[in-house]
């Protein structure tokens, strides 16, 4: 190739390049011109109080550098919902190629003005190949699935072993006991177990039922203990790659933290859709919680296992992905509140009440519950439905104590705000 | 605190372009002198020649809209004036080497390069620019805005790692890998290097 032809090839370079290359140097330009200005203002502020204050040496310049919004934190579109957190089934939606956690994140996009930001978390999807502890991901969850379908096959075993060591008399005779089979099904049950396998469980017309219930019993411990392992491996890679994340928006010019093991990027909605980052199928976009942003780790009370006396067989305290039903115990009950109170702690600030009574309700009979809000249910047809919003530091014990031990309440629900679809009355 | 690039919105001096008023380019001066000067400047090394190029390109630009009614102002003021300061360097190079950032990442890519004789004609340049505009379209961002930073605005390597936050070796480590992909893809499509 002649050097003429290489600069005219790159003279013709197409117009979409250019005009991306443009916006993506102003807005490092704008970045770069910012940096400068915050040290120029930062290091004139210290002159001029260094000079007031008579020499006194004051730490004016340790912020200097700090990440910085693009905009005002309240000109950001954050997801403001407290209806559901989460959309219903795991689904995904495509938008110019980024993968949506939410329809509710593509209608936004959709609808919003040019120079919005979006505040968006961005997760890069979990590789198999991942390696953690000396074992990849891809062989952590084969391993973790052999042995749940073991502990599973030896479940059913130690159901059906006493019928199947009759052998063929199952679907000839009988068994003394008047258990008789289908042969087809006779032999149905044999292929799903195989006969290697029963053979190790079943010799001699015995079923050793004690050995078949230790290795259900191994089976199941070492299938949580890869199962935590999994865990911890998720955990371990998150935390890597938000910051890798965070990297490689920061390189583009964007502004991006990692806050509360999230990685956050502000951006508007025509440079996402203009944006190409190499794998963009592997991330997500979720529009991101302002309080997740704000919320300071442990920034949540904690209550002391003093109270006692629920009325606990109404009582419902749903922990996500953890605990639902009744509590055994009064400690149980205050734990999982402790524990709804940490696992929501990024997500929102308040828990709701919700009070199912036999009698019409009025709002002066939860004074004592310090709600921030409350929803009393005109539509329920016998008695009333009470949603309360309580924030974590008003939450008081010793009066859903009472409230549980009122006659008239049938049932209390307690859950996270925004956990549960809103009910209509 | 936001940044604003001083000036009329470039819709409204687009506008004043279509009106055929003059002040549109005093506008455009004054908007967007210092950006389309460095854009010479990289490219030439000279002063005077690049305060000609940025009369030549508010020319191009006066003579070309209307019927022209660019899409993003900047990427087509910037277009032009790289074409007419490429050109100039073309002419001044015909007489003798010029020493510029233009000269300098040209030797960055003498591998694709055999000769200057037998120039290509526009129709094949622009085939080149397409196959050129295919490979850095699949780059990441980053990579693309080094590469349209070195090779299309000439930028010297200490600039864009200033703009990207990072050193020097990094951004050279990135062109040789960009460098070599390229150089794959021109030899895919039948370019011979």
């Amino acid at each position: 190739m002649k050097e003429q032809d290489f600069l005219n090839g790159i003279s013709n370079i197409e117009n979409d390049i250019i005009e991306q290359f443009v916006v993506m140097d102003n807005r490092l330009n704008s970045k770069v011109k910012l940096k400068r200005l915050c040290k120029h203002i930062a290091a004139t502020a210290a002159c001029f109080i260094l000079i007031i204050s008579g020499f006194v040496v004051i730490p004016m310049l340790g912020n200097k550098g700090e990440f910085q919004l693009p905009t005002h934190i309240d000109n950001i579109i954050w997801d403001d919902r407290t209806e559901s957190i989460t959309d219903q089934g795991g689904n995904t939606y495509l938008w110019n190629g980024w993968n949506l956690d939410s329809s509710f994140l593509y209608e936004k996009l959709d609808k919003a003005d040019p120079d919005q930001y979006f505040a968006l978390n961005v997760t890069k999807r979990f590789i198999d190949g991942y390696v953690y502890k000396g074992k990849k991901v891809s062989e952590i969850v084969a391993e973790k699935d052999e042995k749940y379908m073991l502990a599973e096959k030896l479940g059913v075993l130690i159901k059906e072993g006493d019928a199947l060591k009759y052998g063929d008399l199952l679907y000839t005779q009988g068994t003394p006991d008047g258990e008789k089979w289908a042969e087809a099904y006779y032999y149905e049950r044999i292929r799903y177990y195989g006969e290697d396998f029963l053979a190790e469980y079943i010799s001699g017309g015995e079923f050793d039922k004690v050995k078949a219930e230790n290795h259900c019993s191994k089976a199941n411990k070492e299938a949580e203990q890869l199962t935590i392992l999994y865990d911890e491996a998720y955990k371990a890679y998150n935390s890597e790659s938000v910051k890798e994340t965070k990297e490689v928006f920061l390189n583009m010019g964007f502004s991006a933290i990692v806050k509360n093991n999230k990685m956050f990027v502000f951006i508007k909605k025509e440079e996402l859709a203009n944006l190409r980052v190499e794998d963009k199928a592997s991330y997500t976009l979720t529009l991101a919680k302002r309080r997740n942003y704000e919320h300071v780790e442990g920034n949540i009370p904690t209550f002391e296992n003093n109270v006692s006396g629920f009325a606990l067989e109404k009582i419902d305290c749903f922990v996500p992905n953890q605990y639902s039903g009744v509590p055994k115990s009064d400690e149980e009950l205050i734990n999982r509140i402790n524990l709804l109170i940490k696992t929501g702690q990024f997500d929102t600030d308040r828990i709701v009440i919700r009070v199912t009574s036999s009698k019409k309700m009025t709002e002066d009979m939860f004074s004592h519950i310090n709600y921030e809000s409350v929803n009393i249910g005109k539509k329920y047809p016998n008695g009333t439905r009470v949603s309360m919003y309580v924030k974590y530091e008003n939450i008081n014990l010793e009066a859903l104590k009472d409230l549980s031990n009122m006659q008239d309440v049938e049932h209390i629900d307690i859950c996270l705000d925004g956990y549960f679809e809103v009910t209509e009355f | 605190m936001k940044l604003e690039r001083k000036g009329m919105s470039d819709e409204s001096i687009i506008e004043m372009y279509w009106r055929r008023d003059e002040q549109a380019i005093h506008e455009t001066d004054v908007k967007y002198k210092k950006f389309l000067f460095a854009v010479a400047y990289n490219i030439l090394h000279n002063t005077g020649d690049s305060e000609e190029c940025l009369n030549d390109t508010y020319m191009g630009v006066w003579n070309s809209i209307p019927p022209t009614r660019p899409k993003m102002f900047q990427a087509y003021l910037a277009a032009i004036m790289r074409r007419i300061a490429v050109d100039c360097y073309k002419s001044r190079n015909r007489q003798k080497r010029v020493v510029s950032e233009l000269s300098v990442s040209l030797t960055e890519v003498e591998d694709f390069i055999t000769s200057k004789d037998d120039v290509c004609s526009e129709i094949e340049a622009k085939e080149l620019g397409r196959v050129i505009s295919e490979y850095v379209r699949a780059l990441s961002q980053r990579q693309m805005y080094i590469f349209i930073s070195r090779y299309y605005f000439v930028r010297p390597i200490k600039e864009i790692s200033r703009l990207l936050s990072c050193s020097e070796s990094t951004v050279n480590k990135e062109i040789v890998s960009i460098k070599k992909g390229l150089k794959e893809k021109l030899e895919k499509e039948g370019y011979s290097l």
